[in-house]
């Protein structure tokens, strides 16, 4: 849930929530790496689970936005945590490696699972990564820019091509979704409270409160 | 969700995994039909033929509301020894290998050993030495050390077997092993790769008993793919006439198979250890496997699908089992001794750093765990539920030998403890807070991170504040023989407290790992073998691992350039290596140094059953 506050004066300050999805190996802790500690690995190894990182970006002068991120693990195994990652973001990153057809797929099938089970009002992004690799040999690609912005046009989702190795687009992609967050109203958004009791979900970031199942 | 099926895997083994087979489930169901409602018509939607073993993750009973109704001392370490021993191949089963194959394979019979001891006289050389002089040890089952009986039994079915499998080029074998991988086989012709594939002197195969690879620790698909089908052949060959390969010997390789559920694993050895040694290492990947996925998704995966190809599961864990082929090729106490390492901490350190622990502790917390470079430096837990140490062995490699987990960040994922429970997930919040210091942090809730998180950040703080982060930085130090014992001839050393299931080793500093434990393989094949003979001598010149009166048929091996010696006291066994020619007299006087300096100091050098709540 995000808690946007009105502290001293004008300044803003909100924190959200935001998930990455997608296929194994497509990028999504490269670029959470890159947007979190400016880095780049050749060589990762594919997650495990999910990693929990935070990042802070000012927005312009009197708006600071606070990402908590769940870098998901995009191997099959894990698919069906997935739901108790996303089922309180705010925004999301669905990531494809635009030099996979097939990761354009698996990204549309997370779209249409968010769209359907996550907050009504979560922000979409499409990331198609690896954008460097078909800078240098334009051969190497595999998805259009034209098709992906197509469907991402249609089906209301903000589109990025990015590089996590050079960097490229990495940053805008996350203050375009900050942007487009909703800064002012206050209190959760479009979250569906407690939802008829069909789950427990993570508890809300800092102040976890002491109830729920315990055994 | 559609009814696990185990009765496949279990019914070809009976006895092996029967410790959590009386869990009452009763309160579990009701929850999960809550968590399962809405996922079941979303998961319907599942891709035909595509995999989802989604329930699992969710129908891992939690352990705390498990009716786990054993009797306290059973949830000790001990209780998790019998567990181990449980697992252990039923010491009657036979293998039979008569079968014709290239390469001159001969055939060879196992079969049962009664533990009949062999007369074990006491040491000689001197007669100011305590060493016991051990009758035989015709231990029973019931009041014998719980906890070396996997060994002791495996060692039983292998004894005979284990004298003859001793292959003469120990001293190539034990050197660059693992310098000869730094070339990218890529840029090698297929025959280069398979010369230096075949050049290895140990290989670890997982296949399914379909015959599908599920890993190897060398070699591209298609070098392995038709050395896989040769192995399955010959396993299936037993299985179809209801017999059970376990192990044969051709020329100088000795081939150990298991069969684990529905996996076969195959070592290919020439480094000389026995059957039993090398089925713990298999057994250490086995496991690894269920901590990834559970025994109720392997053997489900399985079900229906004969064919299926397990990797697709396994994706990114490759790594974890990567990482303990290489310690083991590295040599590994710990998975020789199944045991743990701790550092060493003075009681007052340690204590305050479980009390650190215990009060930031969160209501659905399980276990709670330091570790420092690969090493235990505290644990929590329930009084109702014991930690069993290849839980954590697994747990240490996980997070030691890959680079997963050590980036700084936080990390949620879900984690099969197989000896505590194989059919379930726990979920572990894994924090490295320096480069070599984890915080692990483990419940049965999935939705517990954000209250570990904030655990977590509280112990950290904790222990910056307290000045003991420093400590468990010093801790991490193994002493030299020398430091303990001035001038003494002893090299290195390591100690393994039975009872904790724990073990010490002195500073791997300028002592050849490799060769080292090769000695050690050799002494522990000696006095866990049929002899149960209570001090070993290994001698460099005469290259012959020698139980004290058991005559040591233990000719043509060749030297590994230092002399060894194992005694085995109450409770306790103790290895140890010394320049080549070493007296045997001043040997054992510095082993009986190392263990005065070790009972001195063991409630520093041991975590002594860790903290409770
Ligand atoms: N050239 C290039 N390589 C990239 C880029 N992003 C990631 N990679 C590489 O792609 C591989 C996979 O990247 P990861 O970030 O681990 O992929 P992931 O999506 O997190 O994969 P899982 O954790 O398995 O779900 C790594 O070897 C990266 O170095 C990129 O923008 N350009
Ligand atoms: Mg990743």
């Amino acid at each position: 849930m995000s808690h946007p506050r009105a502290s001293t004066q004008s300044q803003r300050f909100a924190q959200f929530k935001l998930v990455l999805l997608g296929e194994s190996a497509v990028g999504k802790s490269s670029l959470v790496l890159r947007f979190v500690k400016d880095q780049f690995d050749d060589y990762r190894e594919s997650t495990i689970g999910a990693a929990f990182l935070t990042q802070t970006i000012a927005l312009d002068e009197t708006t600071t936005v606070k990402f908590e991120i769940w870098d998901t693990a995009g191997q099959e195994r894990y698919k069906s945590l997935a739901p108790m990652y996303y089922r309180n973001a705010n925004c999301a990153v669905v990531v494809y490696d635009i030099t996979q057809s097939s990761s354009l797929d698996k990204a549309k099938a997370w779209v249409k699972e968010l769209q359907r089970q996550a907050n009504e009002n979560i922000v979409i992004a499409l990331a198609g990564n690896k954008l460097d690799i078909v800078t240098g040999d334009p051969s190497k690609r595999a998805v259009e820019t034209v098709e992906a912005e197509a469907y991402a046009k249609e089906a209301g989702l903000l589109f990025f091509e990015t590089s996590a190795k050079t960097a490229q687009n990495v940053k805008d992609l996350f203050t375009a979704i900050a942007k487009k967050l909703p800064l002012d109203q206050p209190g959760p958004r479009g979250a569906r409270p407690g939802a008829g009791g069909r789950g427990v979900d993570l508890k809300g970031g800092m102040a976890a409160q002491q109830q729920g199942c315990n055994c | 969700m559609s009814a696990e099926n185990h009765s496949a895997t279990l019914s070809a083994h009976p006895d092996e995994f029967p410790a959590f087979d009386n869990q009452d489930r009763h309160t579990d169901a009701t929850i999960e039909d809550d968590l399962e409602t809405p996922r079941a018509s979303f998961y319907s939607e599942v891709a035909e033929g595509e995999l989802s073993l989604d329930e699992d993750y969710f129908s891992s009973p939690p352990p705390s509301r498990n009716a786990m109704t054993t009797p306290s001392e059973l949830l000790s370490h001990k209780a998790a020894a019998i567990t181990s021993s449980n697992n252990a191949p039923q010491t009657h089963s036979r293998a039979t290998v008569a079968v014709s194959l290239p390469e001159g394979v001969y055939a060879q019979q196992q079969d049962a050993m009664s533990g009949s001891g062999s007369v074990t006289t006491a040491p000689s050389f001197s007669d100011s030495m305590s060493i016991r002089s051990t009758a035989p040890t015709l231990k029973s089952l019931g009041d014998a050390d719980v906890e070396s009986m996997l060994g002791e039994i495996l060692s039983e079915t292998e004894s005979r077997f284990c004298a003859s499998s001793i292959q003469e080029s120990i001293e190539e074998s034990v050197e660059d092993e693992d310098t000869d991988d730094e070339i990218d086989e890529e840029i090698l012709t297929d025959e280069e790769q398979l010369a230096r594939w075949r050049a290895k002197k140990k290989h670890f195969f997982i296949l399914s008993e379909a015959g599908k690879p599920v890993y190897s620790r060398y070699g591209s698909e298609t070098i392995i793919s038709s050395y896989i089908g040769v192995l399955q052949a010959i396993i299936s060959f037993f299985t179809d006439t209801s017999d059970t390969l376990q192990s044969f010997q051709s020329g100088s390789h000795l081939f150990v198979v298991i069969s684990s559920g529905p996996l076969y694993l195959v070592a290919i050895s020439c480094t000389g250890e026995t059957p039993a040694q090398l089925r713990l290492q298999l057994d250490s990947l086995y496991q690894q496997i269920l901590s990834t996925l559970t025994l109720s998704q392997l053997t489900k995966a399985f079900s229906g699908r004969f064919n299926f190809d397990l990797r697709r599961l396994l994706g990114g864990t490759e790594v974890f089992l990567d990482g303990l082929v290489d310690s083991i090729l590295r040599g590994s106490p710990a998975i020789l001794l199944s045991a743990l390492e701790c550092i060493t901490l003075r009681k007052t350190h340690r204590t305050q750093i479980n009390q650190l622990l215990l009060t930031h502790r969160t209501s659905t917390l399980l276990y709670g765990l330091i570790i420092t470079d690969s090493r235990l430096v505290s644990v929590i837990r329930p009084k109702r539920h014991s930690l069993h140490p290849p839980d954590l062995q697994l747990l240490f490699s996980m997070l030691f030998t890959a680079s997963t987990f050590r980036d700084g960040n936080e990390h949620w994922t879900p984690l099969c403890m197989p000896r505590f429970n194989s059919k379930g997930f726990l979920h572990a919040y894994i924090h490295f807070f320096t480069a070599d210091s984890a915080i692990v942090l483990i419940s049965a809730d999935k939705d517990a991170f954000f209250e570990l998180r904030e655990m977590a950040e509280k112990v950290v703080a904790g222990l910056q504040e307290t000045g003991l982060r420093e400590r468990i930085g010093e801790g991490v130090k193994r002493p030299k023989p020398v430091d303990i014992m001035p001038g003494t001839v002893i090299r290195h050393w390591v100690y393994k407290s039975r009872g904790n299931v724990q073990f010490i080793s002195s500073s791997w500093e300028g002592v050849e790992r490799k060769r080292t434990m090769v000695v050690y393989q050799r002494l522990h094949a000696v006095v866990h073998g049929r002899g149960r003979v209570k001090v070993a001598f290994e001698t460099a010149g005469s290259g012959a691992s020698q139980g004290v009166g058991d005559g040591g048929d233990n000719g043509g091996k060749r030297s590994l350039g230092q002399d060894g010696m194992a005694w085995v006291g109450n409770g306790w066994e103790v290895y140890a290596v010394a320049k080549r020619g070493t007296k045997r007299e001043a040997m054992v006087r510095g082993v009986q140094g190392i263990v005065k300096w070790v009972k001195e100091r063991e409630e520093r050098v041991f975590v002594i059953g860790g903290a409770t709540f």
